[in-house]
């Protein structure tokens, strides 16, 4: 098939040194930029589309770098956290969950690699399905209508009680809470300002940084300053860096099929 | 009846979180759109998350979860308490004169004052939270092009 042919060309391009050495230094930059919080994978190719353009390099040394850039955008958010508790994007929220307990017991340097293992696996079955079914997920991107949407919202505020099982209902309330939260502003078909209470500032919504500024950092500030006072250190020093295979592993039969629902 | 502290509080809570709910339902009651293709109009949606909170709540306050705090978690006394007051007031003090005083000398004099609340010596803290104000604003500024206000500092460098 001619598709293989070209990929193969594309690859020959792909793995020249200058655009694997393109890759390392966009990968370094985007993980950087990736850690400061608010700044995700998208703004983050925005604001060094100007630099990438200004570089003169050839185009697919260009699009290689601010390719590398985005995936690296996506790894820097894990970094903040697995080890402060603060995920700068929404794509980042869940690693908190698993990897800043693991910071906590000593084991941030295996929470660290593994996530980008996994990130680099999910990455690459996601292009490489990406690259084979482009028609067919096209067809099924036009047919997914409102009601799909509906139901796949439904989807993900049921999942979270899945989160905590202990305590169904607190988080089914926390649920409705940002529910409701996202109701502030102008309403998208009527243009009637809801709870803005006349403040010009609220009438865009109430933005998703702010959010997790608040909930996240304040509070992990709050939980940092009553472990501090009573003398315990923040965050251990881990022995190992590197995961081994068992945790490898562990993870591998949730990085499949999350790497072929994300593509 | 006497009611362990710590259901009484979750009461309290859910209670005052069931008023504020209420209050929102009512300043919703009046959302109205002049004309929208639209059956139901702005108020559903803000209605039915409210009602679902409000029966959620009035289930938590009849029935309240205990909250078990771990073995390995710090006790909350009254030092403690008076110091997560101090950071919350440090933190609206910082919001309420950013503008005045500028990123730069409030991030400094917040920065500090946060540092010694986290056990730090005091001339330490004073250089961390200068140096990492001054390194912050450069980032902004020069770096990510971010307009930042200076306040008073705007005097010495126009």
């Amino acid at each position: 098939m001619e598709t293989l042919n070209y990929l193969g060309q594309g690859f020959g391009v792909a793995l020249s040194p200058y655009n694997l050495l393109t890759v390392l230094i966009g990968t370094l930059i985007g993980t950087v930029v990736g850690l400061l919080p608010g700044i995700g994978p998208i703004n983050g190719v925005a604001l060094l589309i100007p630099i990438a353009y200004a570089l003169g390099l050839p185009p697919e040394s260009a699009l290689i770098l601010l390719a590398a850039v985005y995936l690296g955008c996506e790894y820097g958010g894990r970094i903040s956290s697995i080890l402060l508790n603060i995920p700068g994007e929404a794509s980042a929220v869940m690693t908190t969950l698993d990897g800043y307990p693991l910071a906590r017991q000593g084991r941030a340097g295996v929470a660290l690699s593994l996530s980008a293992w996994s990130s680099f696996l999910g990455a690459l079955i996601a292009t490489c399905g990406m690259v084979v079914l482009a028609p067919l997920l096209a067809r099924w991107a036009v047919a997914f209508g409102p009601a799909e949407y509906f139901v796949l919202m439904v989807l993900a505020i049921v999942a979270l009680s899945g989160l905590a099982n202990d305590r169904p209902l607190k988080t089914l309330l926390a649920a409705l809470l940002g529910l409701f939260l996202s109701s502030v502003g102008i309403d998208a078909n009527s243009g009637v300002y809801r709870f803005t209470f006349g403040s010009v500032n609220v009438a865009d919504g109430i933005q998703f940084v702010v959010l997790v500024l608040g909930l996240f950092s304040i509070s992990e500030i709050l939980l940092l300053l009553e472990k501090t006072h009573h003398g315990h250190r923040m965050i251990e020093a881990s022995g190992r860096m590197l995961f081994n295979l068992r945790e490898a592993a562990a993870v591998g039969w949730v990085n499949l099929p999350a790497a072929c629902l994300a593509s | 009846m006497k009611l362990p502290g710590n259901l009484l509080v979750q009461r309290v809570f859910s209670g005052a979180w069931l008023l504020a709910c209420v209050a929102a339902a009512i300043v919703a009651w009046d959302y109205r759109a002049q004309f929208s293709y639209e059956p139901v109009g702005p108020r559903a949606y803000p209605l039915l998350c409210l009602a679902l909170m409000g029966a959620g709540l009035a289930w938590l306050i009849l029935r309240p979860t205990p909250i078990e705090r771990d073995a390995h978690d710090p006790p909350l006394d009254a030092p403690l308490l008076r110091k997560v007051a101090l950071c919350i007031g440090l933190f609206l003090a910082y919001a309420a004169l950013f503008e005045p005083l500028g990123f730069l000398l409030d991030s400094a004099l917040f920065g500090s004052v946060l540092a010694r609340l986290y056990g730090g010596r005091p001339w330490p803290s004073l250089l961390a939270g200068a140096l990492l104000a001054a390194a912050l604003y450069l980032l902004f500024d020069r770096v990510l092009e971010v307009p930042l206000p200076l306040g008073p500092l705007a005097l010495l460098s126009a």
